[in-house]
């Protein structure tokens, strides 16, 4: 029996089923058809990555996630099949990313940590529960850091979206544990227009992690997740991505946070995969003392263009910013660094700091840096740097002395140079972050 | 080196790069736009700018520096003092293109907001196509430094001439680069004016 969907093509009529079939309120099915209308009137945008290949009407904007049972294991390219071989992921784990099961049975694992984190009040689960079960909050906080509008794919999201996790920390509650989008049970994970939602009240801590190091096979060819992050006073929020997308695939991405007095955010990015990512994770520091920190990783590999970076605007006294981007281009891919720093009047005593550092590993490839720093405070203070350089002929002639072949070397000083991110990640993305870096640096020439 | 002083009165100034070129750039309010074209192999470049603008001035000055020979070297120091309500916007754009091997650059934007009322906008960029290079840029805005004035004024001296004195220092970081005395002096009378 063919699965459900809504056909080619996007029109009011699509939205509308979208909605019957979920069987939303009229609040939701309302911002649905808002966010269509935007859509539609909304140019492409004309900076970052050159978007003109995709065909809006050939794509299919919802499919029932229950009927989903989409691919034969042997219908899975080969190339997918040996880097999961070589990161090392387990056997049933395969079968879900490269979507041939839709769900990952992970309630052995999380079944004890989920009964944890209700004894605390914790809630996640997926943006559509949410919507039945909490539509008060829901519609409180949704499309209000990111107006529907703010963007042409963010009002496309906000039309067609479906999947997604919604996370609701109460006052005071660390969590040890990250919660992870990946094990989240019995809903679909890798929907093409996830929607994320995180409240994060007073004094609370949190660590949300999405995606995967290994590559994600999709058939669709357009990404547009939004995520909206709400850290209250004190609160600490820490979102980690790792995205690595089968190459066929437009990741046309918004988040963004705000972050009261003294809260954290902490976004750690790491862009892998994709044919073209567009990624700027921001915060909006709006409390005095507020903090945000993103750090970045992207590569470009072959037919590979990564516009990422990062925006901070701050909005309120003494509030303070980081942002770390670190880039590698190789076999012709290109890496942009795109981001703002906005620190705005009464933003007394603010300070950001900007690094944005690029490896170039072949004539081919090719890297571009394109901050804006808008200071409209003198009691503050900017500081931006960045650098574009090549793996040395002397380091490598050093490792090569040592006993380490030409492509050892190389991967090795290129994940010395990522390094100061990697760290960050939580411990198994790390390691297979490591290996990955290996593997796309097998047989390419310098 | 051969000097050369610029006062932007125009929207676009084009200046390929023909002997080894020291170019200093003088501007205060409007727009414009210098391209430093190194399209012979060789060459070196040294860009001098000194932004300064007062009352409602609103400044936008772009240098993009673009190397399309190989073995091609380019500096650039950006310096800007904003005073008053001035607004100052300083875009400096370097290019490498493909066949551009062998290659250094370096920018420096720098920026020092004088009044409460004052703005900036820094956009340091780089395109870059070659892998035999090096480039880095690097950008600041900020007020004096609450620090150094404490330094001084604890020497004996009053907070304005404090001031004065470290805006002189930041200033006298760039002209100090120019190696021809005349072109100095030249440069230094027409700040007084």
């Amino acid at each position: 029996m063919p699965a459900f969907n809504t056909g080619k093509g996007l029109s009011e009529s699509v939205v509308r089923t979208i909605s019957r079939k979920k069987q939303e309120p009229e609040w939701l099915l309302a911002y649905r058809l808002k966010g269509l209308e935007i859509f539609l009137a909304k140019e492409l945008p004309q900076w970052g990555a050159d978007l003109k290949a995709i065909n809006f009407d050939e794509l299919t904007y919802y499919v029932d996630p229950a009927a989903k049972k989409s691919r034969q294991w042997a219908d899975v390219p080969q190339e997918i099949k040996n880097t999961f071989d070589k990161i090392g992921i387990p056997e049933a784990e395969k079968k879900f990313l490269a979507g041939v099961e839709s769900q990952y049975d992970s309630e052995m694992v999380y079944g004890s940590l989920k009964n944890d984190w209700a004894d605390q009040g914790v809630i996640f689960c997926s943006m559509d529960e949410a919507v039945k079960l909490y539509p008060e909050m829901v519609k409180k906080y949704m499309n209000t850091v990111i107006p529907i509008g703010d963007n042409k794919f963010s009002a496309l999201n906000s039309a067609v979206w479906s999947g997604g996790s919604f996370v609701y920390v109460p006052k005071g509650v660390r969590l040890e544990q990250p919660l992870q989008a990946y094990f989240r049970i019995n809903t679909s994970q890798f929907g093409q227009f996830e929607r994320t939602l995180i409240i994060a009240e007073e004094g609370s801590v949190v660590h949300y992690s999405e995606g995967c190091s290994a590559p994600q096979y999709s058939a669709s060819s357009l990404h547009a997740a939004v995520v909206e992050i709400f850290v209250k006073s004190r609160a600490r929020v820490q979102y980690t991505t790792v995205q690595n997308w089968y190459k066929n695939i437009y990741n046309l991405v918004t988040k963004r946070a705000w972050v009261e007095t003294r809260g954290e955010m902490i976004w750690t990015d790491a862009n892998l995969g994709s044919k073209v990512t567009m990624k700027y994770p921001s915060f909006v520091l709006a409390g005095e003392g507020a903090r945000g920190e993103t750090l970045s990783i992207a590569v470009a590999n072959a037919g590979q263009h990564q516009d990422v970076g990062s925006k901070a605007i701050h909005l309120a006294p003494n509030t303070k910013s980081l942002i770390v981007s670190k880039s590698i281009s190789l076999g012709g891919g290109r890496s942009s660094y795109r981001g703002l720093v906005q620190i705005n009047k009464g933003a007394k005593g603010s300070y950001s700091k900007v690094i944005c550092d690029a490896l170039i590993l072949d004539s081919r490839s090719r890297t571009d840096t394109y901050p804006k720093n808008r200071i409209w405070e003198n009691d503050a203070k900017l500081e931006h740097e960045a650098t574009v350089s090549k793996v040395g002929e002397e380091q490598l002639f050093y490792l090569m002395s040592r006993g380490l072949s030409e492509d050892q070397a190389r991967a090795m000083v290129v994940n010395g140079f990522i390094e100061p991110v990697v760290k960050q990640l939580p411990m198994e993305f790390a390691v297979e972050m490591n290996r990955l870096i290996e593997l796309q640096m097998e047989g390419s020439v310098g | 080196m051969k000097w050369q002083v610029l006062k932007p009165t125009k929207a676009n100034y084009y200046l390929p790069v023909e002997g080894n070129l020291g170019l200093v750039i003088l501007a205060k309010s409007g727009k414009s736009e210098i391209i430093i074209d190194l399209d012979k192999e060789g060459k070196h470049a040294l860009i001098l700018g000194l932004v300064d603008s007062d009352q409602q001035d609103n400044l936008e000055l772009i240098v993009t520096t673009i190397h399309n020979a190989p073995n091609t070297h380019a500096e650039t120091m950006i310096y800007g003092l904003v005073r008053d309500r001035a607004q100052v916007q300083i875009k400096g754009l370097i290019q490498i293109k493909k066949q551009a091997q062998r290659v250094t650059d370096f920018l420096t934007e720098r920026i020092l907001l004088l009044s409460d009322q004052s703005r900036a906008i820094a956009e340091p960029e780089l395109e870059i196509e070659a892998d035999e290079v090096r480039a880095s840029h690097a950008a600041t805005v900020a007020s004096i430094d609450k620090d150094e004035r404490f330094y001084l004024m604890s020497r004996g001296v009053t907070g304005v001439q404090a001031e004065q004195l470290i805006v002189s220092g930041f200033i006298n970081q760039v002209i100090n680069r120019i190696d021809d005395v005349k072109i100095r002096q030249q440069v230094c009378l027409m700040l007084k004016k």
